[in-house]
């Protein structure tokens, strides 16, 4: 840009401040300043221009929904990300001496990670003290005997670095194992430029974009195969790092999948899919190695999957980092940084280090005590790696606390005296305002070692962040490096995600399907249990109680609750089953226990389920756990209880309808909420007929209440409607089996099962579904056919020619045999879907395990 | 002496377990104190074992059974000969003084038998073990055997007493448990006084056949003991649960840090969480090959 056309400018939005802290001042102010194009830029805007840019770029973060801190289920949702409008400029020739530094630490620290797992000549030749090595939690015994190709470690890292007031770049931290906040750079860049174009007019930037390319070209690469199958493995909680590797598995177009996802099988990894099983290739993990695999990695007392590093010793899988990378972010060893560059490359050390005592070491622990008031006390390692050997403790917040902890565990301990880094105006509260940066540098290693230009930049009010896998930050800022001419132009396209080629996982299928069935479980009991609870019980006469008795059994029956369902004669009072019923949280198949099943499912897979059905369930689950910790429930507060359930049920599978996508997820939730009905359906009608054949052998007056039969499964007015008459058992029987239209029959829900199977959109894929078809179609065929007219013989028909209706014929003997056959049928429904779509067994069972063998009705 | 050790774990689960995976450490190896004859490895469900020599030296194998099964058992059958090791003796007249100067130059590598470990958490012990145990001056052989010794007065042998969860502190206050614990318990004295140590795992013969009465404790389970590092680079077995050092009885099957490291069998399946474990060990004494008859009802 020529002088003449430098715009005007007019605003004086910036004090020459004497603070010999502040970057601007650094190079002086003027023409030759880096920050020249910006302050051009920026001086010519009023306050009221400004403030409106800044209100574009919180607006563009709250359009994002992305969160910084883990989401506050009590709180609303509220942006709390916030780039600051001035970004921060790093002069070509400083970022080139920067970027050379950084490469060079990287390298050295990557040979270190080889050198420890290997020949520890490091060790032996007494560079650093052993215990600074070894004593480190993250360094993993068992990877000692793991081989890794090409001895590369670290793919992508990132280096903390500040600069201090004489201007020097200093290097804070290591990140060589899950490097964090890569997309936060991609996502400023981009928010940035459309929510403040202008700043952008008079510099060239170097992009940021290509970095991800070649990311994603490592990782490919990272396979000997010409297509890899890569997956991003997280440990998936609602947190910063999950908006990170949502948007990096995005952007490098690769699923994210969660240890649960992943099978090891014959020495391979295996991906679940509805689709079947996919062999995975590369996985760039975003958790500790300890966290992989519980058996390899027995100490640290995670999940994870059990066997996969012997899949990575098998070569069958690779990780991205390499397992064990985290060694070198150990805090510890930052004091020998330069020790180390000089032992393995041979080379002076570019970039300087954060002065870092080692409370393992008796004299430098001293130092600190001494010193204290100054100090930063760090723990070596992040607190997940860490957790077991504190103790089973979480890092405390404060200094106090983490003192005495290093007094307790010293070489888990460092400490830094308190830095004052430089510092940038940040635009706040309509003003600017100074404020210290910090700078993450991203790199990567391999055939062609890259750093991101640029980086991260966060600014701070002065507050400590305790946990490297979040970002506790008053604000970000969009870091430029001015870009190289042949640089320009060079952004190639990123890939993105085509939801057509990923198939939903299992364990997403599984959830949602879990989540479906609970729903209806608790719906069912909670409605039944208000219908039984209406009749108030203690106030009931004798031959009452023993009519509706058999129906409570089957309730308790249906409800796992076999001590009751063995029971005879009615008991007193039913309070106590109904409360334990609602309420009891150990109760396996209690209201309580199905909404917290439900609650902790959908919790799973949170970003499948639409807020809006989150939000009824989880207001639903806070509810039944206030209640269940009242001390007194009387009947009427149980009844109210039952009535919400009831009421939240039918809310949320109207919500669901009206806001999730009906895609294969979406008919994984309904399949699971009809195989619950069916099953819930043909219990009770299996073991209220048993009730009736009992009686009639042992020529008893008593006889269920049908009508309440009917109600409990909301099937009164649907019979009203199909006979005008009062309830007879075959009548009874035909409606709540094999009533196609009838939505609590048993062949209903089965045709619905069947029909939600035949949309998804995996037809012709290798998931082995034959055994499932067959199974589904047996099924109905056995509950269609039956013939109910000879089995329970039609006392309809006698009182029809005038006959008294009052001695019915029983039903057959043979009919209890053929309901159990029903109901195990529908059981085995479930392991055949279980089979088919989430845990693949079917590919060993194709055969043996899964015929049924009926007896038809006749 | 000629061993042949039979090491069964069987787990039977109530409702079918899959994706069963296991590491074992079941595999004696050849050393200065046994040689390995023969060893067989049987899975049930059959399924394809492969294996590696892990960081400690130990062999390890590891299975995986993907498909739905109601058992999984593991037998590990082996004979061994066991011969006494080099003669330490004049190295344990050595005074603990002389040793710890020796030891003080040693390899980097020993620091991992130094160090505090999940299971032997030392350094939080030290307020709690008040006696001295080694002074510079006493031979090596009286201050360890003195220790085992007191190890074994101390502490009641009480099978069922604790179990891997038992941290050393229960072990210290409540004084009894099993040879896991007296063997972590020696390895925290003996690191607190800076002597490498480690962990042993294996199998003991519980009576002698030619001797009645001298019937040594850890039977019917796998046995553990400790081996402390001397001077000039020899491991020194000691067995405080019978108060003597490792012998022919004694057949070694892996070593490390703690348990952890050594753990027979490790593995994780899907499933309910009903399952029951029964492990048998038998150790039986061989009569020398040359006299060898067949024996086919010894299982």
């Amino acid at each position: 840009m020529t002088a003449a056309a430098r715009p005007k400018r007019r605003y004086q939005h910036f004090k020459l401040s004497q603070d010999p802290r502040n970057e601007l001042n650094f190079y002086g102010s003027g023409e030759a300043s880096p920050y020249a194009p910006v302050l051009d830029v920026i001086e010519t805007m009023s306050p009221a221009h400004l403030k409106n840019r800044q209100e574009r770029l919180d607006r563009g973060a709250r359009d994002l929904g992305v969160h910084f801190n883990v989401v506050d289920e009590a709180k609303p949702r509220e942006a709390d990300w916030r780039l600051d409008l001035f970004p921060r400029v790093i002069p070509r020739e400083e970022w080139e001496y920067l970027s050379a530094g950084i490469l060079q630490r990287a390298k050295a620290l990557n040979a270190y990670i080889n050198d420890l797992y290997n020949e520890q000549g490091i060790l032996k030749q007494r560079m650093i003290p052993p215990e600074v090595a070894l004593s480190d939690p993250a360094f993993q015994r068992p990877l000692t005997t793991v081989g890794v190709p090409d001895s590369q470690y670290c793919h992508l890292g990132a280096f903390d670095l500040q600069r201090q007031g004489d201007g020097q770049w200093r290097v804070l931290e290591h990140h060589m194992a899950t490097p964090f906040g890569l997309s936060f750079v991609m996502q400023n860049r981009r928010m940035l430029a459309q929510g403040f174009p202008e700043v952008f007019q008079p510099m060239d930037v170097s992009p940021v974009a290509p970095f991800i390319s070649q990311l994603s070209e490592n990782l490919r690469l990272a396979s000997h195969k010409d297509n890899p199958h890569i997956v991003l493995l997280t440990r998936g909680e609602t947190n910063q790092a999950y908006f990170d590797e949502s948007f990096l598995a995005r952007q490098l177009g690769i699923a994210m999948v969660r240890p649960a996802d992943l099978l090891i099988r014959q020495g391979k990894v295996y991906l679940k899919t509805i689709r079947g099983l996919e062999q995975v290739d590369v996985i760039y993990r975003r958790l500790a190695s300890s966290a992989i695999d519980p058996i390899a990695f027995a100490e640290s007392g995670y999940l994870g999957i059990p066997g996969i590093v012997n899949c990575v010793r098998d070569g069958t899988v690779k990780f991205i980092n390499a397992l064990g990378c985290g060694v070198a972010d150990n805090r510890a060893l930052l004091r020998h940084s330069k020790a180390l560059i000089g032992y393995y490359l041979r080379e002076n050390a570019i970039l300087d280090t954060v002065t870092t005592y080692n409370c393992g070491d008796i004299d430098q622990f001293d130092y600190v005590m001494s010193h204290e008031e100054e100090m930063v006390i760090k723990p070596i390692q992040d607190s997940y790696t860490l957790h077991k050997y504190l103790g089973g403790q979480k890092l405390p917040e404060s200094r106090e606390q983490l003192l005495r902890l290093a007094q307790k565990w010293p070489h888990l301990f460092v400490a830094q005296p308190y830095q004052h880094p430089s510092q940038m105006p940040c635009f706040k509260d309509n003003t600017f305002q100074t404020g210290s940066v910090f700078l993450r540098v991203f790199f990567q290693l391999g055939a062609k070692p890259t750093v991101l230009p640029g980086g991260l930049t966060r600014q701070s009010w002065g507050r400590a962040r305790q946990n490297p896998l979040t970002i506790m930050s008053d604000g970000m800022k969009d870091t430029w490096v001015p870009a190289q001419p042949y640089e320009f132009n060079s952004a190639r396209n990123t890939i993105t995600l085509d939801p057509e080629d990923f198939s939903i996982s299992s364990r997403v299928a599984e959830a949602l399907y879990w989540t479906g069935r609970y729903l209806q479980r608790f719906e069912n009991t909670a409605r039944q249990l208000n219908i039984l609870e209406t009749l108030r019980w203690d106030q009931l006469g004798k031959s009452a109680q023993r009519s509706f008795w058999p129906l409570w059994k089957a309730v308790a029956t249906a409800n796992g609750q076999s001590d009751w369902s063995k029971r005879k004669s009615p008991p007193k009072d039913t309070l106590s089953i109904t409360r334990a019923l609602i309420l009891k949280a150990d109760e396996p198949a209690s209201i309580n226990a199905s909404i917290t099943a439900a609650y902790f499912g959908a919790r799973q897979i949170r970003d499948f389920i639409s807020p809006e059905v989150w939000q009824v369930l989880s207001d639903l689950y806070f509810y039944i756990k206030d209640e269940a910790k009242r001390t007194r429930s009387p009947r009427g507060r149980l009844r109210e209880t039952c009535q919400r359930v009831v009421d939240d049920a039918a809310r949320l599978s109207g919500t669901a309808e009206r806001t999730m996508l009906h895609d294969d997820g979406w008919q994984f939730f309904r399949i699971g909420s009809f195989v619950e009905r069916s099953q819930g359906t043909a219990i009770m009608v299996r073991e209220v007929l048993n009730w009736t054949l009992q009686y009639s052998a042992d020529n008893q007056e008593d006889e269920a209440d049908l009508t309440a039969l009917l109600r409990l499964l909301s099937s009164l007015d649907a019979y009203r409607r199909e006979f005008r008459s009062r309830a007879y058992l075959d009548r009874v029987a035909h409606l709540l089996l094999q009533h196609p239209a009838n939505p609590s029959s048993v062949s209903h829900c089965l045709r619905q099962v069947r029909y939600a199977l035949g949309t998804l959109s995996i037809n012709g894929l290798p998931t082995n579904t034959a055994e499932l078809n067959k199974g589904i179609e047996t099924a109905i065929k056995d509950v269609e056919t039956l013939a109910l007219f000879q089995l329970v013989p039609n006392s309809v028909k006698e009182f029809d020619r005038g006959e008294p209706d009052t001695t019915p014929t029983p039903p057959r003997p043979e009919l209890s045999k053929i309901l159990s056959h029903i109901t195990s049928e529908l059981d085995q429904l479930h392991e055949l879907i279980e089979d088919a779509y989430f845990s693949h067994q079917s590919e060993f069972y194709s055969e043996n395990q899964l015929s049924i063998e009926l007896q038809p009705g006749a | 002496m000629r061993f042949k050790v039979t090491h069964t774990t069987r787990y039977r689960y109530k409702t079918p377990a899959s994706e069963s995976y296991a590491e074992l450490r079941v595999w004696p190896q050849d050393g200065p104190t046994q040689k390995i004859l023969s060893h067989t490895l049987t899975i049930t469900p059959s399924v394809p074992v492969s294996h590696y020599t892990d960081y400690f030296g130990n062999k390890v194998e590891y299975f995986s059974i993907p498909f739905r099964h109601n058992e999984l058992s593991v037998d590990a059958v082996g004979e061994v000969e066991t011969c006494k090791g080099p003669d330490l003796s004049r190295i344990l007249e050595t005074p603990v003084g002389d040793a710890r100067q020796i030891l003080g130059s040693r390899e980097p590598m020993l620091y991992d038998f130094l160090q505090d470990t999940e299971l032997v958490p030392y350094t939080r012990l030290r307020s709690l073990i008040r006696r001295k145990h080694f002074r510079d001056a006493a031979t090596l052989k009286s201050a360890l055997h003195g220790l085992n010794t007191w190890i074994y007065e101390n502490f009641a042998y009480s099978p069922g007493s604790t179990d891997i969860g038992t941290p050393l502190p229960t072990v210290l206050k409540t004084k009894q448990g099993v040879c896991q614990d007296f063997a972590h318990l020696m390895l925290a004295i003996l690191r607190i006084h800076n002597i490498p140590a480690r962990y042993v795992s294996g199998y003991i013969e519980p009576y002698d056949p030619d001797k009645p009465g001298a019937e040594l404790t850890g039977a019917a389970a796998s046995h553990a003991w400790v081996e402390v590092y001397l001077p000039g680079g020899h491991w020194y077995g000691l067995d405080p649960t019978n108060n003597q050092a490792a012998g022919v009885r004694h057949v070694r099957v892996a070593a490390g840090r703690d348990y952890n490291d050594v753990a027979p069998m490790r593995g994780a399946y899907k499933g309910a969480q009903d399952q029951r474990l029964q492990v048998i060990v038998t150790l039986k004494r061989r009569r020398p090959r040359n006299e060898e008859t067949p024996e086919d009802t010894d299982e």
